[in-house]
């Protein structure tokens, strides 16, 4: 049996599991490491770091970049089955960003044992869009009715 | 001007920062968690963190308790941990376009493209000091959590489309209607890196804009105040185009895809500012606009900057405008040498009295002779 068929793309899991609820990464990257094979397969080619990532923004005037400011972020990187894993996440969240690389290494491997895995981190990402959208049509919902028509006093 | 080292002192100077911590810790009131200063203090941590020229809401809610709520000392603290990051990358360039706005206001137009949305503001009613008892306060914040803020309002289930949240600009309508100096690049210079090298007159735009996104908010407010009304003599008329706050994505490559991922959002205020020309040399028929843009949501700092951004361009290095605002706006800066005035200057003064003196000396002898 193959492994089953995870709906997003590599780099849109990456973004996902950069956003995702912390502990739902830890849980699953606990699970991961409960399995017999992976503490001998697994290496952390690169333990969880902060850093800075420079921000660059487009303005719209002269179309110039210029940098705004840094933001704080954690990464991470594994290898398993020889199979690289690799996450980022803003903050400094060293489980979760260590988790995250876990889980996508997970999904790179074509292995039956992760199979059950691979099927909840799929949930995993489709939860997190989920979450995102009821987020988003929240605050929608709470700033739309502070939309204005203000009238000219002619 | 000059400074010297002290010696000694040192039992006084850790009995000092041990009083410090002590009377911080063990103060005599409930214990203030991160989240509390996020959730709470969300403008002084926005403000913080366009200081410090660094996004992270929890590290920022950190330093603004270690100082005490003394926000340029939580600035200093913040910059101090910052030097001792790596810097992993340089983002993708986000074009501003893409911010999402939870609030937006175009004072200049009554129907822009898109919405105008008031969003989380009080600018339009009176503010008294709520005077009401801890027990009331509580009472009242029980009740509002209680009661959803949507459950009173008609909510909608479908997402606000794409002109609702990220509307056209006022400048693209001034564009259109060819009211506009046209300053848009076709190269694309690199930006200028003031955490690398210090910007220094003349600078590049991305170096100004860059420091004044950093700037010490009342710095860059009573930058633009003097510029407006002060003694620069510089009076002229004020319209704002668009006020906006919003979500702004960050965006790197991956390094095993080479593709551009996004990793989250921040938040950022955006002010556009225009500008009515009317020097001899320039297109009197036209507008110019002037852009601010700082992280979190502080608008006094954005609209500081978009009036400044433009007052910049429009001087062009004839007056100290561009000098006074990269030398003397980072907090960071003025403040530390404010503050080492009160680190002993024993040796300093001493020379100082006894030039004095011998000024004295010498005028006795000329009197005596």
């Amino acid at each position: 049996m193959s492994a089953p068929q995870i709906e997003v793309s590599r780099d849109r899991r990456a973004e996902l599991l950069a956003i995702a609820e912390p502990k739902a990464i830890q849980n699953l990257a606990n699970r991961a490491l409960e399995l017999g094979s992976i503490s001998d397969l697994l290496v952390v080619t690169k333990a969880p770091e902060t850093g800075l990532i420079m921000m660059q923004v487009r303005e719209p005037v002269c179309k110039e970049r210029f940098y705004l400011a840094e933001v704080v972020a954690t990464r991470a990187e594994v290898l398993l089955h020889d199979q690289a894993g690799w996450a980022i996440r803003m903050g400094t969240d060293r489980p979760t960003a260590l988790g995250a690389a876990i889980l996508d290494a997970i999904c790179e491997v074509d292995d039956d044992e992760y199979a059950e895995l691979q099927r909840s981190i799929g949930e995993l990402c489709n939860q997190t869009i989920d979450d995102e959208a009821k987020a988003k049509l929240a605050e929608w919902n709470e700033i739309s009715p502070t939309i204005v028509n203000f009238e000219a006093l002619e | 001007m000059g400074y010297s080292a002290a010696r000694g002192g040192i039992d006084a100077i850790e009995a000092a920062e041990k009083l410090v911590r002590h009377k911080r810790l063990n103060a005599d009131c409930e214990w203030v968690s991160p989240e509390q200063i996020v959730g709470r203090f969300r403008l002084a941590v926005d403000r913080v963190m366009g200081e410090a020229g660094i996004w992270d809401e929890q590290l920022t809610a950190v330093a603004i308790r270690q100082a005490e709520g003394d926000l340029i000392e939580a600035v200093h603290l913040l910059r101090s941990y910052k030097s001792t990051l790596p810097r992993f990358a340089y983002s993708q360039a986000t074009d501003a376009d893409e911010l999402q706005i939870i609030r937006r206001i175009v004072p200049a137009f009554r129907n822009p493209p898109g919405p105008q949305m008031l969003g989380r503001t009080s600018d339009y009613t009176g503010r008294l000091l709520e005077l009401t008892t801890e027990q009331a306060g509580q009472e009242e914040s029980m009740l509002l959590a209680s009661l959803a803020l949507t459950q009173e309002l008609d909510t909608s289930e479908s997402p606000a489309s794409i002109e609702e949240t990220q509307p056209r600009r006022l400048l693209e309508t001034l564009r259109e209607m060819d009211l506009l100096v046209d300053r848009r690049r076709s190269d694309d210079p690199e930006p200028f890196d003031i955490t690398r090298t210090p910007a220094r007159p003349p600078a590049s735009r991305s170096a100004r804009l860059s420091s004044m996104a950093r700037a010490e908010t009342g710095a860059l407010v009573n930058q633009w105040y003097r510029n407006i009304l002060g003694p620069d003599g510089y009076v002229h008329e004020v319209t704002l185009g668009e006020v906006r706050h919003g979500y702004l994505p960050l965006r790197i490559n991956h390094p095993l895809t080479g593709n551009a991922i996004s990793i989250g959002n921040i938040r950022a205020t955006e002010v556009e500012a225009i500008e009515d020309l009317n020097g001899i040399d320039e297109q009197r028929d036209r507008f110019d606009i002037g852009y601010g843009l700082c992280l979190g949501h502080n608008e006094k700092k954005a609209i500081a900057m978009a009036n400044l951004d433009i007052a910049c361009h429009r001087d062009n290095g004839r007056s100290q405008l561009e000098q006074s605002l990269l030398l003397t706006t980072d907090g960071l800066d003025s403040s530390g040498f404010l503050e080492h005035l009160k680190l002993p200057h024993y040796v300093t003064f001493r020379s100082m009295v006894e030039r004095k003196l011998a000024v004295r000396d010498s005028k006795n002898r000329e009197r005596a002779t």
